[in-house]
């Protein structure tokens, strides 16, 4: 189930991926962080996910604490990146 | 004009590329979710271990040339129960005392019950075992003919004709299968090595020492069998309850190796079962490939850390595929990690970040056999702890880093730390604890061993 959910994820955010790119202007800067964030991101539900089937609370909230919370700064950096550069639509 | 076509054909537009790119991406994620999680974190773990994992030609620890057998009187176990220190003796008189705290979690008359009924197979078939004690019960010496078993029932007796294996590597395959079949969760074949042997036998039950010239055979082979000890009762260490999972390990390793023993005799070879008997377990496990050695003493084994009790069984079968010893990492990360010296609650564990080739601890030496590169633990003071919690402790199992289940993180995390320089692993060490893994005296795990939530016992 874990790696039906992870495999979800991933086909969902290559959609993004593809969406953001036709829409955005996206530089090397953006993909880096979009990349790396995205990674964060399923890492963390991975992790997380396994040390509850695991039997181990605290290892899945340290889990969201050191995986999840960077993932997350890293995708609201990308987003402000994005949105402060005109869409692709308006040049 | 045709030469412009071609080479409009043969354009490969970064457009395409990212398309091509992405039905991998998504063909890949599918075929991972198609798979169940156990299998998908396997198949990943077994693609990813072989940068890691490395077979040895030599043994792999360093071995001094004027490197003596030990003597098996001079255990701690020996001079305790054999009566030879007085003084460790009447100590060891207090071990195993009938002694219970309802109000201590660990302690109570739950936990000696279920101390005892794990222990109670090695006790009954292998009486005294556990200290050592050679040719006993069902790791008895004997080698009966078909004609000399005591009546049709008996099955311990080595067949008249020996059977002709095609191949080295099929004798290897059908022993470990065999093995695998009588409940060994780790099976390992090394050539018989008299460095790892005791030097003489010591019978700790009525003080005699038995040289090899009175074993049965010469023996050739040693397996070398590993049966892993439940994680969530290990967490509860030092209690009762952790005598739950040593107990239950030592009983396995007995009806294991017996089993396999007579697997053996009835192929017609000869055979002889042992525990922690006959030679030292850790570094025949180092020589079969079944882990390193580490800053606790105990093998560290790939998938079950040090969390697992080792067996033996001698045979003089030789036709057979020898194992090689493997490293992934361990010695490099207990010279930084030292978790199971900070946990040890009799600071038995040293702290030297090197091993030596020779003991550091500072306190009587009779106990340690010098010239191996290794760590040298105080075996006197651990034993006076054990004595005096009344309980063989295991902390030193419990706090391990490598000690986890076995989940598909854990495995990612030691290939990165067995890739990774030193001071990488001081950071998964602060990181262990960090997460909450290797915690020692927490009296929730014992309320988790014996909680009801979530378990089911009929099979629905």
């Amino acid at each position: 189930m874990l790696f039906f959910l992870l495999g979800f994820l991933t086909c969902l955010f290559i959609v993004v991926f593809f969406r953001s790119h036709s829409k955005y202007q996206m530089d090397w800067k953006a993909w880096t962080l979009l990349g790396l964030g995205v990674f964060l991101m399923l890492f963390c539900i991975a992790w997380s996910v396994s040390s509850v089937l695991e039997g181990e609370p605290r290892a899945a909230s340290m889990g969201m604490v050191v995986f999840g919370l960077p993932s997350l700064i890293l995708l609201g950096l990308t987003r402000r990146i994005l949105l402060s550069k005109p869409l692709k639509e308006t040049l | 004009m045709a030469k412009e076509k071609e080479k409009k054909d043969v354009v490969f537009g970064r457009r395409d590329f990212l398309k091509i790119g992405s039905a991998g991406a998504v063909l890949g994620a599918a075929g991972l979710a198609a798979a169940p999680q156990k299998v998908a974190g396997e198949v990943l773990d077994k693609q990813t271990k072989k940068a890691v994992i490395k077979a040895m030609d030599e043994f792999p620890v360093k071995v001094a040339s004027d490197f003596k057998p030990f003597r098996q009187k001079n255990t701690i176990f020996s001079r305790a129960v054999g009566g030879l220190d007085p003084e460790l003796a009447a100590l060891g008189r207090t071990f195993e005392r009938f002694e219970t705290d309802e109000s201590r979690p660990g302690y109570s008359r739950i936990d000696w019950a279920l101390h005892h009924g794990s222990w109670a197979i090695e006790h009954a078939a292998t009486p005294g075992s556990k200290f050592g004690v050679p040719n006993s019960g069902w790791y008895s010496w004997q080698q009966n003919s078909h004609e000399e078993r005591s009546n049709f029932l008996d099955l311990n007796y080595i067949n008249d004709t020996r059977h002709q294996f095609e191949s080295k590597k099929e004798a290897s395959a059908v022993i470990k299968r065999a093995a695998r079949h009588f409940k060994a969760d780790l099976v390992g074949i090394t050539p018989r090595n008299k460095m790892w042997d005791y030097d003489k036998h010591f019978v700790a039950l009525n003080g005699q020492e038995i040289g090899w010239d009175q074993f049965p055979f010469e023996p050739k082979s040693v397996i070398v069998i590993g049966v892993e000890m439940d994680y969530e009762t290990v967490a509860t260490a030092p209690s009762y309850t952790v005598e739950g999972a040593i107990g239950e390990g030592y009983s396995q390793m007995a009806i294991t190796a017996f089993q396999l023993s007579v697997f053996l005799k009835n192929l017609g070879y000869k055979a002889v079962a042992a525990g922690n008997d006959l030679g030292l377990s850790v570094p025949y496990g180092i020589a079969a490939g079944l882990g390193e050695g580490g800053r606790n003493g105990l093998l560290i084994n790939y998938k079950y850390g040090p969390r697992f009790r080792i067996a033996k069984v001698y045979t003089d079968m030789e036709f057979v595929d020898y194992d090689k010893p493997v490293t992934f990492g361990v010695r490099e990360f207990c010279k930084r990690c030292q978790r199971c010296a900070d946990a040890c609650p009799s600071k038995s564990i040293p702290k030297n970040v090197e091993p030596t080739m020779k003991p550091t601890h500072g306190g009587e030496t009779w106990f340690n056999n010098p010239g191996v590169d290794k760590w040298y633990l105080n075996a006197k003071t651990c034993f006076e702890y054990w004595c005096e919690g009344n309980n063989s402790c295991a902390t030193c199992i419990t706090s391990c880093p490598y000690n986890k289940p076995d989940f598909w993180h854990h495995k990612l995390v030691d290939k990165v730390s067995a890739l990774m320089p030193g001071p990488v692993h001081s950071f998964m060490r602060e990181m262990d604890i960090v997460f909450g893994y290797g915690d020692t005296f927490d009296e929730k795990a014992v309320k988790k061993f014996w909680g009801d939530k979530d378990r089911e016992y009929n099979g629905v």
